[in-house]
């Protein structure tokens, strides 16, 4: 293959990968802008987002894997919808002396009872969804799968979506209201429980999308939620707290980083084990020069 | 009078303390641990399926008449995978379950964090699956050991690529203790073959191979043999992805697997991508199957809905071994019942059982150092699948030549 081919497919596979980076930070982005929470477990709404997926489209069948990312999002706008209601709501009430630590612990323990739970009853093996499209896009020896351009297509279409519900829906203006200042938000007649509420339910379901969308690209096992979890946090870091650009933003240049990097360190030995640092390097190198990320604001 | 009663009371007192005595002493059950990875970031995948083969092995015995007149009771030490929490959960059952031996294991660096423990408290361990040489290479009289060894899989691997006539190989690795020491030893035995090879690294939870695999698919002339050396979900998602590249398994190159694609789950999850990947199965082949072998796969098939792998034969064996010793010393008695497994014959699912090098018959010199308390009859054998949705008693033996079903001087079947 020649050397620009090489070049190009990569990047072109780190973008792809880069867009349901962005996809799942987006929803922790989103949690951290509005609620002030960091959710530890995210991790495993991207996993439950894959295995409802995969139970809609295997186990019951007959359904086609587009309408098993459509499930995944809804179970988990429920479930996040839930959790915010029974756990994170006395919270928001004031009802809990230490709140930042409250929300860490209850995060944390939610995250090991959904692991835990779906490994008790999904079992230890893992599954795949069957996949979106057969075949690919081949240039040379490389090919970008059908699966991956699809999902990252879905992602793109998702984010492109949230940007415009925030930007011109009553909705999304009332959820950056209470992300901007919750008191003066309230005393214009928005319910800032009720945005917390939905914002945590939304946050949930764009996990549970990238579960979804990469269930039928990667196999999902009750732990499949970790690394990604934790790239996420990179992510919504490098890209500013909060911020839903620095989020995209972060979410692309982290799969470009990964993917480039991967196939061009010299040291094939340690090109691929490396993958994560590369994208940590960069990480660290915004925060010497930048230190609230690419696109967070000054406190 | 007064002293009649109290002699009477003091009888009484005896006579009951005796009793309650005699009683749990007849009730009290022989408690064996069992240490697995039961959860994350744990190999929970392998260590679920081996701790039900353990309490199928406690079941059957107590069925029988249990041991030494009591029930055996395994009790369970989950180590995560993490070396600390294997110590920890190890420490818990010597010491607050007080149980009289340890079986099990599946990652190598939470048997070495345990060994100090048994040789400290004098508890008789038999490690089921820890691969590392140093398990039994330290020579601790309590540690025994049914598995293969890192050494004793790469001669069978090397020996296979040698007779296969391959010449370049690469391989992707996953970065474990298992995986590094069989890859240190692979690339030794392999340099030494005059095998040009290449070793990529990947961490345990890599999802994207796309990028090394590109790299590897650019050799000219291609790659003969590739080692997708990774265990877990990574097992299957390298299949798919080098398949997918046309890299391999291919006409040009052969995709060696780990044991992992012993799961059907290959299937759902790489498709027609499996179809002619080689398959290592530490054990017999179904045509040697012993009678335990074909009894117990019976009941796992039931429970799982596949074929039974070399870890639930070992957990299942181990098990059974320790139980055995424990009736051929006639007592709970370490000392005792390392005696007896130095001097064991005992038919599991494997084979034959026994330790040929111990305490009364030290490793020779010209022996490697591992041999200490190492069963020397481990079996491998690699299979190809040859069919979509295939189970592994259908493919194809194609190593080593005693139980090969290829013609002979073939090693392998070429991909479509």
């Amino acid at each position: 293959m020649h050397g620009l081919e090489y070049l190009f497919m990569q990047a072109a596979n780190g973008l792809v990968i880069g867009c349901l980076y962005a996809l799942m930070a987006l929803g922790l982005t989103l949690i951290f802008s509005v609620l002030k929470v960091i959710n530890f477990a995210h991790g495993e709404f991207y996993m439950i987002g894959g295995y409802m997926s995969y139970f809609l489209v295997t186990v019951i069948g007959g359904v086609n894997p587009f309408v098993g990312v459509i499930f995944g999002m809804v179970v988990l706008l429920v479930l996040g919808s839930t959790f915010d209601y029974l756990f994170l709501r006395p919270m928001h009430r004031g009802d809990v002396d230490r709140p930042d630590e409250y929300a860490i612990l209850v995060t944390f323990g939610l995250s090991f009872f959904l692991q835990n739970l779906v490994l008790a009853v999904a079992g230890p093996f893992p599954h795949r969804t069957p996949s979106f499209m057969e075949g690919g896009v081949r240039v040379g020896t490389f090919m970008i799968s059908a699966d991956r351009l699809i999902a990252a297509g879905l992602a793109l279409v998702l984010m492109f979506a949230l940007l415009m519900f925030i930007k011109l829906s009553w909705t999304g203006m009332a959820m950056r209201a209470v992300s901007q200042d919750r008191d003066a938000a309230s005393v214009t007649g928005i319910n800032p429980l009720r945005m917390a509420n939905f914002t945590f339910a939304l946050g949930a379901a764009l996990a549970g999308a990238s579960g979804a969308l990469i269930a039928p690209i990667f196999s999902v096992v009750p732990d499949v939620g970790v690394l990604p979890s934790l790239r996420s946090f990179i992510i919504v870091v490098l890209g500013g707290m909060g911020s839903i650009k620095g989020a995209i933003l972060g979410g692309i240049i982290i799969g470009l980083v990964e993917s480039l990097g991967a196939a061009f360190v010299p040291d094939i030995s340690r090109a691929l084990a490396y993958r994560s640092l590369y994208g940590l390097m960069i990480f660290v190198l915004v925060l010497l020069f930048r230190p609230r990320g690419l696109f967070g604001e000054a406190q | 009078m007064r002293r009649l009663s109290v002699v009477l009371f003091v009888i009484g007192l005896a006579l009951v303390f005796a009793t309650m005595a005699a009683a749990s002493d007849t009730k009290e059950p022989i408690k064996i641990g069992v240490v697995l990875p039961m959860s994350p970031p744990g190999a929970y995948a392998s260590g679920n399926p081996m701790w039900w083969a353990a309490l199928q092995a406690a079941e059957e015995i107590n069925a029988a008449g249990g041991l030494l007149g009591r029930d055996v009771v395994a009790i369970l030490g989950d180590t995560r995978g993490v070396p600390e929490e294997a110590r920890a959960a190890t420490e818990r059952l010597i010491t607050k379950d007080k149980v009289v031996g340890v079986v099990g294991n599946y990652h190598s660096s939470c048997a070495l964090a345990q060994l100090d423990l048994f040789k400290d408290h004098n508890v008789p361990y038999i490690g089921a699956e820890p691969w590392s040489d140093d398990v039994t290479a330290k020579g601790y009289k309590q540690v025994f050991r049914i598995s293969i060894t890192n050494s004793l899989y790469t001669d069978i691997t090397v020996n296979w690529i040698k007779a296969a006539g391959f010449k370049r190989v690469a391989i992707i690795q996953e970065i474990t203790d298992w995986g590094l020491g069989v890859n240190k030893q692979l690339k030794e035995a392999m340099n030494k073959a005059g095998i040009k090879n290449e070793t990529a690294f990947s961490d345990m939870k890599t999802e994207d191979f796309t990028q090394t695999l590109a790299r590897f698919n650019q050799w000219s002339p291609p790659v003969d043999m590739f080692f997708g050396s990774i265990t877990g979900p990574g097992a299957f998602r390298i299949i798919k992805q080098a398949y997918d590249m046309g890299f391999a398994p291919s006409k040009d190159t052969v995709f060696y697997a780990t044991n992992a694609c012993l799961n059907p789950e290959v299937w759902e999850a790489a498709g027609k991508a499996a179809k002619y990947i080689v398959v290592t199965q530490i054990g017999l082949p179904p045509t040697a199957y012993t009678e335990v072998t074909k009894r117990e796969n019976q009941k796992f098939k039931e429970k799982y809905g596949r074929l039974m792998n070399a870890t639930v034969m070992e957990a299942y064996d181990s098990f059974m071994l320790m139980c055995e010793a424990i009736k051929d010393a006639g007592s709970t008695n370490p000392d005792k019942i390392i005696d007896a497994l130095e001097n064991i014959r005992w038919t599991g699912m494997r084979g034959e059982y026994y330790f040929p090098y111990g305490t009364k018959n030290p490793v020779p010199d010209d022996m490697p150092a591992y041999m200490w308390h190492q069963w020397p009859d481990v079996s491998e054998y690699l299979f190809q699948y040859t069919e979509v949705g295939q189970s592994p008693e259908d493919g194809t033996v194609i190593w080593p030549p005693k139980w090969s079903q290829l013609p002979k001087g073939q090693y392998f079947i070429p991909a479509e």
